[in-house]
């Protein structure tokens, strides 16, 4: 493969991208816990403060704003460095500040910049760069254009004209966006729009930012005074987590948890009742299904002693122990779920988008062949025609990477209802309108914000 | 079969015929003792975890143990053996292969030719793949070196042997497997993707080596079926025969402007002649690939190098017995 090496090696990162090398500051130590206090309840209110560079702010004053900022995330990262819990909900909502950051900058430059820092200089080009490089003009002879389509064009302030716009990052660096063949793949540079490697990039940002926080453990093992200064910040992270606004709301995804939900297993997602259905079969599942499918009972409202009945009953972790035995040995990860050990977080179950990239999703992890046997079998009540079509109008859209509106597609041919927005967001959600479908009055389906068809 | 392949003739083929330097060359002279090969010896045992101090051995072993079929796998840290199984030691790389089969064709070949069977046909399917994938390696990956061999039997292994390739981890692999497949489920439901907007070149080469084979090989009758106009259809047949250079552009102009016709054609072109490939032979990076100029213990050719696709037909390929000649 041919390298195109760039003569400037310097770039300009922004200031509010925490992985810039911060230069030397001096911060005085009080102002330090209180610049962390602030980013925590920042944090907290979802407030996505950023911090471009006003127009009319001093030099003097701009060099503040700036320390409190990188004074702020330098004391967090020390913080979460020896907790893995609280190390993960840093790198989280760290990840989701820097999402909104890259994807609010109005300015072109800082997001190839921050591209070229994340991925390597030698791997980010701008198009210009590329056909100066290969004497193309790849907009003309790939009849590209950088105005997004009809259906997005009534925004038209900066800010969204950027995220149209392409830019060149060697295709082996972004394989999901390839894989989904969302990018024009020339020479092995992959040819993006900004908009459809925004999750990509925020991934790289939340792998880099956890090596760095990983990294920084060194510091606090090595300087007591530091140990010292971190443990109320570590103390209010910790307590913070206990309480359900670090688990994240369920009201994000417009419904809240049932009580009786669990008792109906036809309500039930087709990637809880996979997992059940190995569970059984096998007498077990991998560490994060096991915590995919604990959180997502106690989540529709399965009482912990129910569940811890349930796993007795189901794995095969209970070979040869009494119920007492295997709640004191196995039943810690139950417990651990409902915040009766560990940190004693209200945990939440995983989003679909999570599941998707990282715990079980039926419609991107199963086989397409299973998928239609499986739909054959589970709705063989239903007319042979809808059955078919059913199985036609899924594979298509799981094809295309669409697992989330596969899943809709599919509660419709369970349910017969539409779900408006055309993809399930969370399996809490399919649940819950499936038990308000088969499950509660005429008079509440009307209030569902559900489509009956 | 010319005649009897012999445990006497495999012998004497990899004691005196076997281009071990060709071999070399192929696979690279570094790391040659963490390399795990692995052979089918006796009455059809596979064996694996076998690795080799230097090429004099690696002959010796297929010659005395006459070597019905030869694979060479993945470079690991250490060497591997029996008591070092490659499970056991850490992977360092691997080429990136893919493996074309005709038998992937079965349920769209309609010359009436199944599994191991193939004739002039069906064999252009297996070399619009080459082609096509050729193309796409070079043009949209920017790969340089390419190799394609004959497996011996009924399919061509792609050998991507671009030095970038060989760290490629799974998702990477399966990434490039990904943006070339277009015929999902290909055993069964053959669903067919949409071909995305942003795949300008992918669909480009669809509507220039696959659309003129498939067009060469339509009847006016099934594009009628399609929708197009009798005369229309004869009109496109005309116009692909005689072009001497098929492109996309000349595909956009021929076909008529009705867009359901235009997809209901791109859907038969992509279902009927679009690469099919064995993605469990490209994606796992620990499976042995057969070795290159070795013997197919089945049919007694060789696994040679396809200089061009175009005019190469297996029946053509050398053999064992030629090679002793």
């Amino acid at each position: 493969m041919t390298e195109i090496r760039n003569n400037n090696m310097s770039i300009e990162l922004p200031d509010w991208y925490v992985l810039k090398e911060p230069g030397e500051i001096t911060v005085d130590v009080k102002n330090w816990i209180e610049y962390a206090d602030t980013r925590i309840d920042r944090f907290i209110k979802g407030d996505p403060w950023i911090i471009n560079r006003p127009t009319w702010i001093s030099d003097e004053d701009w060099e503040i704003v700036k320390v409190q900022e990188i004074g702020g995330h330098f004391l967090l990262r020390l913080s979460a460095s020896t907790n893995q819990r609280i190390s993960g909900w840093l790198v989280e909502v760290e990840g989701d500040l820097f999402e909104f950051r890259f994807m609010s900058s109005i300015n072109f430059d800082e997001k190839i910049n921050v591209l070229k820092d994340l991925y390597g200089e030698e791997n980010v080009k701008t198009i210009q760069e590329l056909n100066d490089f290969y004497q193309i003009n790849l907009y003309r002879q790939f009849n590209l254009s950088d105005v997004p389509g009809r259906r997005v064009r009534k925004y038209s302030d900066a800010t969204r004209r950027d995220l149209y716009k392409r830019i060149a990052i060697r295709f082996n660096k972004i394989p999901s966006v390839i894989s989904a063949k969302k990018a024009l793949l020339y020479k092995g540079w992959a040819v993006v729009r900004i908009s459809e490697i925004r999750l990509t990039v925020k991934r790289e940002f939340e792998k880099q930012i956890s090596e760095v926080i990983k990294k920084s453990a060194v510091f606090v093992d090595e300087d007591s005074n530091l140990a010292d200064t971190i443990k109320p910040v570590t103390q209010k992270i910790t307590e913070l987590a206990k309480s359900k606004r670090m688990g994240g709301s369920l009201s994000d995804f417009g419904f809240a948890g049932s009580k009786e939900v669990y008792t109906q297993v036809d309500c039930y997602p087709p990637c809880i009742l996979d997992l059940v259905t190995i569970l059984r079969d096998k007498g077990h599942l991998a560490h994060i299904e096991n915590w995919q499918l604990g959180t997502f009972l106690k989540e529709v409202g399965m009482p912990i002693d129910d569940q811890l009945k349930f796993w007795y009953q189901t794995s095969v972790d209970n070979v040869g122990l009494t119920f007492d035995e295997f709640i004191n040995r196995i039943g810690y990860q139950i417990r651990h779920i409902y915040g009766q050990t560990g940190g004693g977080i209200d945990y939440r179950s995983p989003k679909c988008k999570t599941c998707i990239d990282g715990y079980y999703c039926y419609f991107a992890h199963k086989k397409l062949e299973d998928i239609s046997e499986d739909i054959k079998i589970r709705f063989k009540d239903k007319k042979e025609e809808m059955i078919d079509s059913s199985i036609d109008d899924i594979s298509k859209i799981i094809v295309n990477n669409r697992f989330q509106s596969a899943c809709a597609r599919y509660f419709k041919l369970h349910t017969g209802w539409t779900i408006r927005s055309g993809r399930i967001n969370h399996m809490v959600q399919y649940s819950t309108q499936a038990y308000k479908r088969f499950h509660t009055s005429k008079d509440k389906e009307k209030q569902s914000g559900e489509k009956n068809e | 079969m010319n005649e009897e392949l012999t445990p006497e003739i495999i012998s004497e083929f990899y004691r005196t015929k076997f281009p071990l330097d060709k071999f070399m060359a192929f696979i690279g002279l570094s790391d040659f003792k963490n390399r795990e090969f692995g052979f089918v010896v006796g009455e059809n045992r596979f064996i694996r975890n076998i690795s080799f101090e230097n090429t004099k051995e690696l002959r010796e072993f297929m010659a005395t143990k006459s070597v019905k079929h030869a694979y060479v796998g993945a470079v690991y840290e250490q060497s591997p053996s029996r008591y070092s199984p490659i499970q056991k030691i850490k992977w360092k790389f691997r080429e990136f292969i893919y493996d074309i089969d005709i038998n992937d064709f079965d349920l769209v070949r309609t010359c009436g030719c199944q599994g191991y069977s193939y004739c002039t046909d069906c064999w252009s399917l297996v070399q619009d793949t080459v082609l096509f994938i050729d193309e796409t390696m070079r043009q949209d990956f920017g790969f340089t070196d390419i190799i394609w061999l004959f497996s011996g039997r009924r399919g061509v292994h792609g050998w991507i042997k671009d030095k970038i390739t060989n760290n490629f981890d799974q998702a990477q692999r399966v990434a490039i497997l990904n943006y070339l497949t277009m015929v999902h489920d290909q055993k069964r439901t053959q669903t067919i993707e949409e071909i995305p907007n942003e795949a300008k070149p992918l669909r480009d080469r669809i509507y220039s080596i696959i659309a003129k084979s498939y067009l060469l090989n339509s009847s006016e009758e099934s594009l009628v079926e399609i929708g197009i106009a009798k005369k229309k259809a004869k009109d496109i047949i005309q116009r692909v025969k005689t072009s001497s250079e098929f492109d996309a552009q000349t595909y956009n102009l021929i076909i008529p402007s009705n867009q359901t016709v235009r997809n209901k054609l791109s859907h038969e072109i992509i279902l009927k002649r679009y690469p099919r490939i064995d993605r469990k032979v490209t994606m796992d990076t620990r499976r042995v690939s057969r070795m290159p100029y070795s013997i197919h213990g089945n049919t007694g050719q060789l696994a040679v190098v396809i200089k061009d696709i175009k005019s190469f037909y297996p029946d053509s390929a050398p053999n064992v017995w030629d090679a002793l000649k």
